[in-house]
């Protein structure tokens, strides 16, 4: 049981997690719970489809932000700006594609944005068929259709 | 009646509220959108969370609307009234009437339907097949990938509608998301030089200190000798050439360009004015002739509108006046400067206005400029009408300061103590609305209106400008008859 202050988020896989509230509350949909109603503050909040893996980085994210945003001088922006890029950088795609979904439901838009430009950034300036790899899509269009698009744009492959 | 399938394949997204209460909240919320990074679903489950009983439920997403379908078909039964507080894709079908609240409108009562008819697993899938989410491979809600394509610079969202077919829908052919990725591009000055190429660099770049690096347009995107830009909107341009009696729309970023249909006239129309309503563009061509009778001058203007909506040209009412190109697009009107003559006033300069919603027109006054000035032109400055006025040794700028009211002209003198001053146009503000970016002759000067000053920029590499004008790197089409290259298996459903 978490005490006065702090909350306790269990993941999907029944993974527990105890956090400051300041820290939980960097999500906006667990702030509308707790402000809504007060059981969830001394009680469990299940984090559904988001896995103690995912929620433990998440956690990891809102520690570094919450506390910033308290203390500007121990975190400055140029250390947050540090964070943020060696966080980004250590995820594999897999993990970034969790994050930006759980970041999304959870509304944690600062992490939300930061996630967002990593995957454009990484997607920017790929071709077609590598893409396609990248997130498993099939190409549903005949050749015909294929090669009238291309033809349409060739400056922009 | 129509078929049980229709409902779910118009409306993508589906919650449904308990309370009619809740609905309004949402509707109010929702309008304003463009200005809200996390769009409407999210918000949508932010309101949810307060009322409906927050379980877990309500976290996973992909279930919650399901879950609350399911939830609402019960209360239904016990009577209570069902209002649908988020409709995706109604909203961009049929404006900002997205809200099916009415009980006995048709939409509503076939969702009852839908609902009653346990058809929440055939509004969940509807859910899934929303053109943004990929039917095989990764999975992002729609929300994200609006986020994140609309972070991508045009020739990746070009390159990219060739993933597969509901990405191209979504990225090529989508109006909602074409909004979201212009709302995020940052202002840019295009520039059209004694060539045929243009070149651009983002507003803010542009200083008097140091050489401003301008880059080629990447679209090959060809502007023949003596066209002019007329205008510029949401990402488009529009162009004129006189001498061969060509109107097109580009998209500089796109390099998508169409021709307008003709017109076909037998006058010499010039194309005044672009303009931009309800997520389509406008164009409108003038011819103004004058004859005397019995020595009097009278004053004769055509005009014609063209709608990208119709595809086709409409001519309006003549109007008893002279219209000076070029036209002025502010607060949904066109303005001109149009010369008038009655018998007790004698000749005289007013503004012409043109509603493009529903083209009624009126005039406005000018304020009082003197028999010296030499030359004046109705200007666009941050949203408000202004009017430049060149006179021997001064410019001025007035602005209306409350639109369509006479009396909030005021007066900005812009330049003093020159000799050659050149004619000039205002092409946007910079510096946060601190600073005028003027077409100066033909170079570009920037007017720093709190301290006074007047700098020419520097460009590279290029300095002789013949165009100037504000743009959006964006992806809006400039078709007006847009048929997919392939067969739409979507919109055929739609048909059914």
């Amino acid at each position: 049981m978490a005490s006065k202050g702090n909350l306790t988020l269990k993941s999907c896989n029944g993974k527990e997690f105890i956090v400051e509230e300041k820290v939980a509350v960097m999500s906006t949909t667990i702030k509308n719970m707790v402000d809504v109603d007060d059981s969830f503050a001394q009680g469990v909040i299940p984090i559904i489809g988001v896995d103690g893996k995912i929620l433990a980085k998440l956690i990891e994210y809102c520690k570094e932000h919450a506390e910033a945003d308290e203390d500007e001088e121990v975190k400055s922006e140029e250390y947050l700006k540090k964070f943020d890029e060696k966080f980004v950088d250590e995820l594999n795609l897999n993990d970034l594609y969790d994050l930006l979904k759980a970041s999304n439901y959870l509304e944690i838009t600062k992490l939300l944005n930061l996630l967002c430009q990593k995957v454009a950034s990484m997607i920017k300036g790929k071709k077609p068929e590598e893409i396609r790899r990248i997130f498993n899509i099939k190409n549903d269009f005949t050749p015909e259709e294929e090669e009238e698009i291309n033809r349409q744009n060739p400056w922009a492959f | 009646m129509q078929p049980e399938g229709d409902p779910a394949d118009k409306i993508r997204r589906v919650g449904v509220s308990s309370q009619d209460k809740n609905a309004d909240d949402f509707e109010t919320k929702e309008s304003d959108y463009g200005s809200d990074e996390s769009g409407k679903i999210r918000r949508y489950r932010c309101r949810h969370q307060g009322h409906v009983e927050a379980s877990s439920q309500l976290l996973m997403r992909q279930k919650t609307d399901v879950q609350l379908c399911g939830d609402a078909s019960k209360e239904h039964s016990e009577n209570r009234q069902i209002s649908v507080a988020a409709v995706y894709q109604l909203n961009i079908d049929k404006g900002a009437d997205g809200r099916v609240g009415k009980p006995h409108s048709p939409v509503n009562s076939l969702l009852s339907k839908v609902q009653s008819d346990s058809k929440v697993k055939s509004i969940a899938q509807e859910q899934q097949s929303y053109p943004f989410n990929m039917d095989n491979g990764v999975s992002f809600p729609d929300d994200i990938m609006l986020y994140l394509f609309s972070r991508l610079p045009a020739k990746s969202i070009i390159r990219f509608g060739s993933v597969c077919r509901s990405w191209f829908r979504s990225l090529v052919y989508g109006s909602e998301f074409c909004r979201e990725h212009l709302r995020r591009q940052p202002s840019r000055v295009l520039f059209k030089e004694d060539d045929k190429f243009l070149r651009s660099c983002e507003v803010e770049c542009l200083n008097a200190e140091t050489p401003t690096q301008l880059e080629n347009i990447q679209s090959p995107i060809y502007i023949s000798y003596g066209t002019k830009l007329v205008g510029s909107s949401h990402g488009l341009i529009c162009t004129a050439n006189g001498d061969h009696d060509e109107i097109t729309i580009c998209n500089p970023s796109t390099g998508k360009k169409v021709l307008l249909p003709g017109l076909k006239t037998g006058r010499n129309a010039n194309v005044h004015g672009f303009a931009w309503l309800n997520d389509s563009y406008i164009v409108v061509a003038v011819a103004s002739t004058i004859s005397y009778i019995n020595s009097e001058p009278k004053y004769d203007s055509w005009l014609n509108i063209f709608r990208q909506e119709s595809g086709q040209w409409l001519r309006l009412p003549d109007i008893d006046g002279c219209l000076f190109p070029s036209a002025i697009f502010v607060e949904e009107k066109l303005h001109w400067l149009c010369r008038c003559y009655n018998k007790f006033q004698g000749s005289c300069k007013k503004i012409f206005r043109l509603h493009v919603r529903d083209n009624n027109y009126g005039w406005l006054d000018m304020p009082i400029l003197g028999e010296e000035c030499l030359e004046c032109s109705p200007q666009q400055v941050g949203g408000l009408l202004g009017l430049l006025c060149r006179y021997p040794s001064k410019m001025d700028i007035w602005m209306m300061k409350q639109h369509g009211r006479e009396h909030s002209w005021e007066v900005l003198s812009l330049i003093s103590n020159i000799d050659d001053i050149k004619s000039c146009i205002v092409v946007c503000l910079m510096g946060e609305g601190k600073e005028l970016v003027l077409k100066f002759g033909s170079r570009i000067a920037i007017y720093d209106m709190e301290k006074g000053t007047l700098k020419f920029a520097i460009l590279e590499p290029v300095q002789v400008i013949q165009d100037a004008i504000q743009y959006f790197p964006g992806v809006v089409s400039p078709d007006y008859n847009r048929i997919l290259p392939f067969k739409d298996n979507a919109a055929e459903t739609d048909e059914q």
